[in-house]
């Protein structure tokens, strides 16, 4: 259900701490339909602010929103470098 | 969905997304007229207010689990769908009051818009209107209402503004609904899907309609006939739902653009600092185990005045009465049975409402939701919950006031296990238990000089709790199978400073849930338990009490020292002693005798009557633990001549007292909370089927 881009899409649970991302679709039909109901929809600027102990937990943000995942929740969701200058909140 | 021409009572539907403040809206409109049930059916909490508009009409307010959308994703959000849906259940609002969070206005604007298209007369309340004010935020009401029809309030669930204004609009509303404009366009295929959705089930909204033919596999009003020509209606659900949510979208950030001038940044940047020391890796954990061990120590130390007072309340009530009555068995049943029924209910207000105050606390200010961020991965590889974690721990305090903290756990599953292996954890009640015992399994000396081998054997026995409870909760996993997916995907909500009345409202809650729900069930078995120990065979207790009096005669006994034959006879000769012969053969091999086994049972009623029956069987005069630890030690066994307390049998019964389910009152709870008989039942059949064979095995290798 994704758009084509022409940029490389990467899944987000492989994306770096801290960089800006923006969402580009979502491999997973339960985690799209979540997400999406809370805002994050394909286009949203997503950032990975930090990780739990072992790494299996995400702590994100999008705009004025934070959220926790679970890694292989951030697997669904496959993300783009955002690469404008903008300086997200 | 027509309104009848004045209506003296109005249903009103509270709606709003998690974190809006729709619960601060509800304590404000409704005060203390509230009661809590179940939707039919399932154990989610329906809380229904109730309150007078000033045209004299009376609304009861439902408030309904938040929800980010009208396609849901957990058990909870379905309810609410399905109840919008289905116009002809007794829980169907004639109208609905929408609560958005100003500060989120663009995220909770999607729920709105769906609600707008379903067809409901609508009233929206613009909530958190002081921290907005506070961050220079500009919010152009007028222009929302003329875009969307709807009539708006400004509100805040904190100071109270815009209540009385909220009540006079919800009036005009019932009186005529103003005409609204909808919202979403629908697509050519959607518009097909909805004629053939209107000639299946005819509703009065197209999007009502378009609805319909989406959830019509888990809708629970629609026949099985419609749900069969639903199947065939194809239909690319997800598809859908993504082109519906972000045309949503896009007509909704114009709408915001105009409406909202300013952000609350101010929150947004002090929740991102605080987070990074409250969900730091290695810091978080750190900070919420002190949390933790604080609560403990409220529960535990803080409970004990009320406590103190409850009990000594009762002890005077039971003198009172017994000194203003005849001595029978009426006056009995007052004092031992009815009264300290009661009491046994009573006894747990204090624990129940110091850890929901703390718990309401924590919640409201946003803390609960790192908790799980922190603990999610471990909880879940056992089968449990992030919040599963508060649970467990405040269970070392007692199990009544964790199990029913369960309630936040919105996977069905993960609150099932949590309710089931939350009793495994040592609980304050077990205390007096294992101090009596401990002794016995125990020699008092130091172990490598430092630690005192009585006391590493009383944090053993708490960690064998907790690994029953963990392994336990692997074993559910492995076993109770569940469709239900887990999922995390949690919103952490902005750090806001706890709205203390809403605090109050949970407590007075809690409190008012236990007493009159499970309290009911405690009250019976109590005095059940009390018949139990009373009566006995015809004749059997008056032959036992005078055989007792002539042997104490005979021996020459104190007064006090007879009375104490007495009881102890009489208790051997009742339906309990009988009991307790009865079971004999089951527990000998586990070490135990048939007095032991009466106090398994009376302890039933709580853990630390073990103590005072086993005072009475022994006929020792004190109840307290040293004393009556002196007089054990010298019970030998009539055949054997071996001490009865031996290392092996207090080990055992140590083993027992650990794992098994030996509370009604916890019983009583967990049936409240699982809507069912069939879960606590499980429960003490495993937990009690641990038990036994543990002890069984600590018996016989120790023996």
């Amino acid at each position: 259900m994704g758009k084509s881009n022409t940029q490389e899409e990467i899944s987000f649970s492989e994306g770096d701490l801290g960089l800006p991302y923006t969402v580009a679709s979502y491999e997973d039909k339960k985690v799209a339909s979540k997400l999406l109901t809370m805002g994050l929809l394909p286009g949203s600027p997503i950032r990975l602010i930090r990780k739990s102990l072992f790494g299996h937990t995400f702590y994100v943000q999008s705009e004025h929103n934070f959220f926790a995942l679970r890694k292989e929740e951030a697997a669904t969701i496959l993300v783009i470098k955002t690469i404008a200058l903008e300086k997200s909140a | 969905m027509l309104l009848k021409s004045r209506p003296k009572k109005i249903k009103v539907g509270l709606i709003g997304n998690p974190n809006s403040g729709k619960s601060s809206i509800f304590n404000l409109l409704t005060g203390l007229h509230q009661k809590i049930g179940n939707f039919p059916g399932v154990t989610v909490d329906k809380k229904v207010g109730q309150f007078a508009l000033t045209d004299g009409s009376n609304v009861e307010l439902i408030d309904f689990p938040g929800l980010y959308s009208l396609y849901p994703n957990s058990s909870e959000e379905r309810i609410v769908v399905n109840t919008l849906l289905d116009t002809h259940s007794e829980d169907a609002p004639d109208m609905l009051l929408y609560i958005l969070d100003v500060t989120h206005f663009k995220k909770q604007m999607l729920l709105f818009s769906q609600l707008l298209d379903l067809g409901y007369p609508l009233v929206l309340g613009l909530n958190m209107i002081d921290i907005a004010n506070a961050n220079q935020m500009a919010i152009d009401s007028d222009f929302l209402k003329k875009e969307t029809g709807v009539p708006t309030v400004a509100l805040s669930g904190r100071t109270g503004h815009g209540i009385d204004e909220l009540k006079a609009v919800l009036s005009e509303v019932s009186q005529s609904p103003p005409n609204t404009k909808s919202f979403y366009s629908f697509s050519r295929t959607e518009k097909e899907i909805i004629e053939k959705s209107q000639k299946i089930h005819p509703v009065s909204s197209s999007y009502h309609a378009l609805l319909l033919a989406h959830h019509a596999d888990w809708l629970t009003f629609l026949t099985r006939e419609e749900k069969q020509a639903y199947g065939q209606v194809e239909f690319p659900r997800l598809h859908h739902q993504v082109e519906e949510t972000m045309e949503r979208f896009e007509k909704i950030s114009p709408l915001y653009e105009k409406t909202v001038k300013g952000s609350a940044s101010a929150g947004n940047i002090l929740t991102k600092k605080l987070d990074r020391i409250f969900t730091n890796k290695f810091v978080g954990p750190l900070i919420f185990f002190f949390i933790m061990f604080w609560v403990f120590q409220a529960i535990y130390s803080w409970a004990s005045y009320p406590m103190d007072a409850i009990d000594s309340l009762f002890s005077w009530c039971t003198d009172l009465l017994k000194s203003s009555m005849p001595p029978g068995y009426f006056l009995d049943f007052l004092t031992d049975g009815l009264l300290a029924g009661i009491g046994g209910v009573l006894i747990f207000i204090p624990q129940i409402a110091i850890l929901f105050f703390i718990i309401a606390i924590l919640e409201e200010a946003g803390y609960m939701a790192r908790v799980v961020f922190l603990f999610d991965r471990i909880m879940k590889f056992f089968g449990l919950n992030g919040r599963s974690i508060v649970a467990l721990i405040s269970s070392s305090a007692c199990a009544i006031p964790a199990i029913m903290s369960t309630r936040t756990i919105t996977n069905w599953k993960e609150r099932l296990t949590t309710i089931f292996v939350t009793p495994f954890m040592s609980c304050s009640a077990r205390i007096p238990v294992y101090a009596m015992l401990i002794g016995f399994a125990f020699p008092a000396r130091k172990i490598w000089g430092i630690f005192n081998l009585q006391g590493l054997a009383f944090m053993g026995l708490y960690v064998l709790g907790f690994l029953g409870a963990i392994f336990t909760a692997l074993v559910f996993k492995l076993v109770y199978k569940s469709n239900q997916k887990s999922y995390l995907m949690l919103e952490l909500p902005e750090y806001r400073p706890p709205v203390m009345r809403n605090v109050f409202y949970t407590v007075w809650e809690k409190v008012k849930t236990f007493v009159t729900e499970a309290g009911k069930i405690i009250v019976i078995i109590s005095i059940v338990l009390w018949g139990l120990a009373n009566f006995g065979r015809p004749g059997q207790i008056a032959l036992a009490k005078e055989k007792a009096q002539t042997e104490a005669q005979k021996e020459g006994l104190s007064s006090s020292a007879t009375e104490a034959l007495i009881s102890s006879k009489a208790l051997e000769a009742s339906f309990a002693g009988d009991f307790g012969k009865a079971i004999e053969p089951i527990v000998r091999p586990l070490g135990f005798d048939w007095k032991i086994g009466i106090a398994l049972i009376t302890s039933f009623a709580a853990r630390e009557v073990f103590v005072g029956t086993i005072a009475t069987i022994y006929s020792i005069e004190s109840t307290e633990e040293l004393s009556i630890r002196e007089r054990l030690a010298k019970e030998k066994n009539p055949k054997t001549g071996a001490p009865v307390y031996s290392v092996a049998t207090a080990s055992s019964l140590l083993i027992f007292y650990v794992f098994a389910m030996m509370c009604m009152s916890t019983l009583a709870v967990v049936r409240r909370e699982t809507n069912s008989w069939k879960w606590p039942i499980i429960q003490f059949l495993v937990m009690t089927g641990l038990a036994y064979g543990l002890s069984f095995l600590t018996y016989s290798l120790l023996a």
